[in-house]
Parts: C-alpha cells; sequence; structure tokens
C-alpha cells in the first residue's frame, strides 16, 4: 500500500473497525440538518446498526452514524490486501485502500482503512438519491 | 512435522488422503496435501463491501487470508463472524493465493475414495453456486461425499457478481 497520510478517525461499526482520514470529516457527534446514513447498513457489515451512538459530519453534503468513535490516531503499520482473490465487490474497490494499526485505538488489531473522499462522494451520492 | 513441500516431506499414505468436512451442511472431502493448516476463526477483519461469501480477514503466517462461507456463498447472504469457540477453518493455497474455508463441522482424515460411477448427476443436484467448485462425489465410509476444489473456488469468487 502506498504511504498513507494520517491522522485517521476510527470508528466502529457492527463489529468491525474502520478508519477515515480525519481530513474528509467536518464535525463528530453532530451531523446537524444534514442527511445521515447507517455507515454498517451503507458498506453492507448489517441489515442495520443496532447501535447509533455517534454521528459523524463528513465534509460532503452528508453524515454517517456509527456504533462508536474510539479514538484518533497515526498510523503505526499498514498492510495491503492480501491475497489476490478479492475480497471486496469490485465497483467499490477503490473505497477500501487497505488495513492499518494506528498507534491510539480503543482495542489493539487492524482497521480497515477507507478512501475518504471516495466514501464521502459515494455517501452524498447516496442521500441524494433518497426521495425527501 | 512441515507441510511445506506437499509429497515431499509427508508420508507417502498422507497423498491418498482426504480431509472430510461439513461446508454449506455438505459433506466435503479435498485432498490432505492441499490443506496447509485447520486454524481457528480468532481476530478476524471485518471488510466493508465484502464480495460475495467472504466473512472478512484471518491474521495468519504475518499476512491476511481471505474466509469464505460457502453456505453464505451459495446462499448470497450475508457471512458473518460465528460466535463460538472453536470455530474452525481450513487455509488452503490456490493459484491465486491461499484462501480459508470455513467448517461447519471437521470430519477427520480418511483414505481417499475412487469417484463414484454417475458422480455428475447427484453433483448436479447441489447448489448452482456450488456445483463448478466440486470436482465429482464419492464415498466415505459408506457416506456420499463431493470433492471439493479450493482453486475452482476460487475462480468461482472471481467471476461471482458480487
Amino acid at each position: 500500500m502506498e504511504r498513507v497520510a494520517g491522522p485517521f478517525l476510527l470508528v466502529r461499526v457492527a463489529g468491525a473497525s474502520l478508519a477515515l482520514p480525519i481530513s474528509v470529516v467536518e464535525r463528530i457527534a453532530d451531523t446537524g440538518q444534514r442527511a445521515q446514513l447507517d455507515l454498517g447498513e451503507f458498506v453492507g457489515l448489517v441489515d442495520a446498526t443496532q447501535d447509533r451512538a455517534a454521528a459523524i459530519a463528513l465534509k460532503t453534503a452528508a453524515g454517517v452514524v456509527v456504533s462508536a468513535v474510539d479514538g484518533i490516531g497515526e498510523v503505526v503499520q499498514a498492510a495491503l490486501l492480501q491475497p489476490v482473490p478479492p475480497v471486496t465487490r469490485l465497483t467499490v474497490e477503490s473505497v477500501v485502500r487497505g488495513l492499518i494499526r494506528l498507534e491510539s485505538g480503543a482495542e489493539p488489531g487492524w482497521s480497515v482503512l477507507l478512501d475518504g473522499a471516495s466514501l464521502g462522494d459515494l455517501v452524498a451520492e447516496r442521500v441524494l438519491e433518497r426521495p425527501p | 512435522m512441515t507441510r511445506d513441500v506437499p509429497g515431499k516431506t509427508l508420508p507417502r499414505e498422507a497423498a491418498t488422503r482426504v480431509l472430510s468436512f461439513v461446508g454449506a451442511g455438505l459433506p466435503l472431502v479435498t485432498p490432505i496435501t492441499g490443506v496447509e493448516r485447520v486454524v481457528e476463526e480468532r481476530a478476524l477483519v471485518r471488510l466493508p463491501f465484502a464480495c460475495r461469501g467472504l466473512v472478512g480477514l484471518l491474521p495468519y503466517a504475518e499476512a491476511m487470508v481471505p474466509l469464505y462461507d460457502l453456505e453464505a456463498f451459495a446462499s448470497q447472504r450475508r457471512a458473518v463472524p460465528r460466535d463460538c469457540d472453536n470455530a474452525l477453518a481450513g487455509v488452503m493455497p490456490t493459484p491465486l493465493g491461499r484462501i480459508a474455508v470455513r467448517f461447519d463441522r471437521l470430519s477427520g482424515l480418511f483414505p481417499s475414495g475412487d469417484p463414484m460411477p454417475g458422480g455428475e448427476r447427484i453433483v448436479s443436484e447441489l447448489p448452482l453456486p456450488l456445483q463448478p467448485c466440486i470436482g465429482g462425489a464419492t464415498q466415505i465410509e459408506g457416506l456420499v461425499a463431493f470433492f471439493f476444489a479450493p482453486d475452482l473456488f476460487v475462480e468461482q469468487i472471481l467471476h461471482s457478481d458480487g
């Protein structure tokens, strides 16, 4: 994986740990009047997140709700999504950039690094698709 | 004993043995030489936008190996982590890289049986997405079992629509 620039926001949805570049985040815990998407449902991890404990406003015109915000940290280790067999759906593969470990996090372990800009665009697109 | 060089460091009889397991509710066998290790489902990393049948990534040998659930692959249901102890999976090398396949149950090692006459007909009654991953039918201790081919399964993943 190419060099990844942090810091990153670590969030938890449906038992999965996801990392977003902090540069795509506008606010945490308040999405204002923005349309919100359930991040766990959106990325296909769960039908609906049971625990919507935190909300994040993205710099695109949308927000997401997650189970928890675990912290902010810099990358201490990065890895490719190995091995070769495809592990994510091809149409959105560019959103999942790889795996990282952060220097600070609620629990040690790997987190999935998302391409914040691509995710933000996808979320905004989905919000705009929804009927008012 | 290492199994890095199948057929070379294994006892001669191992090359003719099969590992028997249940996957997608089916009795399956695969040559033991094609199973690198049996591992527990631990420290699983779930992936967003996972492709069909993928449960997540398992840390393995200082790398990550994708763990697949045959039932989820066949039914197109979401594959989820199992909430139990001793959930096992087999790590199997393929030409495209290692994969791990979830075992519903591990039955053991058995001498490899001959292909069953008319096995194609039995295979044709299996769930459609799994049929291309099955290399035929055999009998293990008098019961029908199906040859699971990891390399053919990976081909199916490559060609599945998500």
